[in-house]
């Protein structure tokens, strides 16, 4: 890495370092007030807080407005159960068969097929031929 | 997770309700089978379409939520009226949708695909020059 060395280069540089220079000291002069040691004239600071009422408005506040929202985001799958979640070999509820051969759809009423029947089907021979069905299939 | 109900009573409602309104526009049968499935899917979804009474008219969907995998099968004279191509746009509907959690929406969804293109009339001398 060469330096350059022509003034022009050298009053870039300096121009350079002034604008950061400036830039960061703007935001600490702003906040000169709060390094004040000198009481001024007119002002009346109450006294100082305790501990306890630090802690609780510092963390206390902050930690109760935190659970609120997590509370509010957690409450509706909370209250709604046992929720699919995909990716997660996370289905245990029992088979449920809409519109099944036992009766017209009935929701829940159609446990129709459980597992263990179902591995009975899986017993049975598939019927080889012509394919006369048609479908499609998906992954997620 | 402990056992449970795959669906809230809402949830079934809106299922049921679904399968009413395709199998009322459509004359076709509909039916949705959620659970986990044993062996090859596809073997398997023959074998509960077989055992649909009418078997010929209806149009099976079976979703298997643990291998995250579904299934649609369509009788012979199901298959006329819903061809391959559009129970595959059926299917591609569902598994998007269940794969970002919403079981029941994705089959209702995708029972309202279904039901869109058995609306459609069939095309009987397509294959005809």
């Amino acid at each position: 890495m060469n330096t350059p060395t022509t003034p022009e280069a050298h009053l870039r540089r300096a121009l350079r370092a002034a604008t950061v220079g400036s830039l960061a000291a703007v935001p600490l002069l702003l906040a000169a007030p709060a390094f004040a040691l000198h009481r001024e004239a007119g002002d009346d600071p109450g006294p100082g807080l305790s501990a306890v009422a630090t802690i609780l408005i510092y963390i206390g506040i902050p930690l109760a407005i935190f659970t609120v929202i997590a509370l509010l985001v957690l409450a509706p799958s909370i209250a709604r159960g046992n929720r699919y979640r995909p990716h997660q070999l996370s289905w245990w509820a029992a088979p449920v068969w809409f519109g099944g051969p036992q009766d017209e759809h009935g929701g829940a009423a159609d446990r129709a097929l459980t597992g263990t029947a179902l591995k009975e089907l899986t017993g049975l021979t598939s019927v080889a031929g012509t394919q006369t069905e048609g479908g499609a299939s998906a992954r997620w | 997770m402990p056992a449970g109900d795959a669906f809230s009573a809402r949830q079934e409602q809106d299922i049921a309700k679904a399968i009413a309104t395709a199998e009322a526009s459509s004359g076709l049968t509909f039916s949705v089978y959620v659970g986990s499935v044993e062996g090859e899917l596809r073997a398997q979804a023959l074998r509960l379409h077989r055992q649909l009474p009418g078997a010929e008219r209806a149009v099976l969907v079976v979703v298997d939520p643990r291998r995250n995998q579904l299934e649609i099968v369509t009788g012979a004279e199901a298959k006329r009226r819903v061809d391959d191509r559009a129970a595959g746009l059926a299917a591609a509907a569902m598994a998007s949708t269940f794969a970002l959690g919403d079981l029941a929406g994705g089959i209702v969804n995708g029972l309202g695909s279904l039901m869109e293109h058995a609306q459609k009339a069939p095309v009987l001398h397509g294959q005809q020059p």
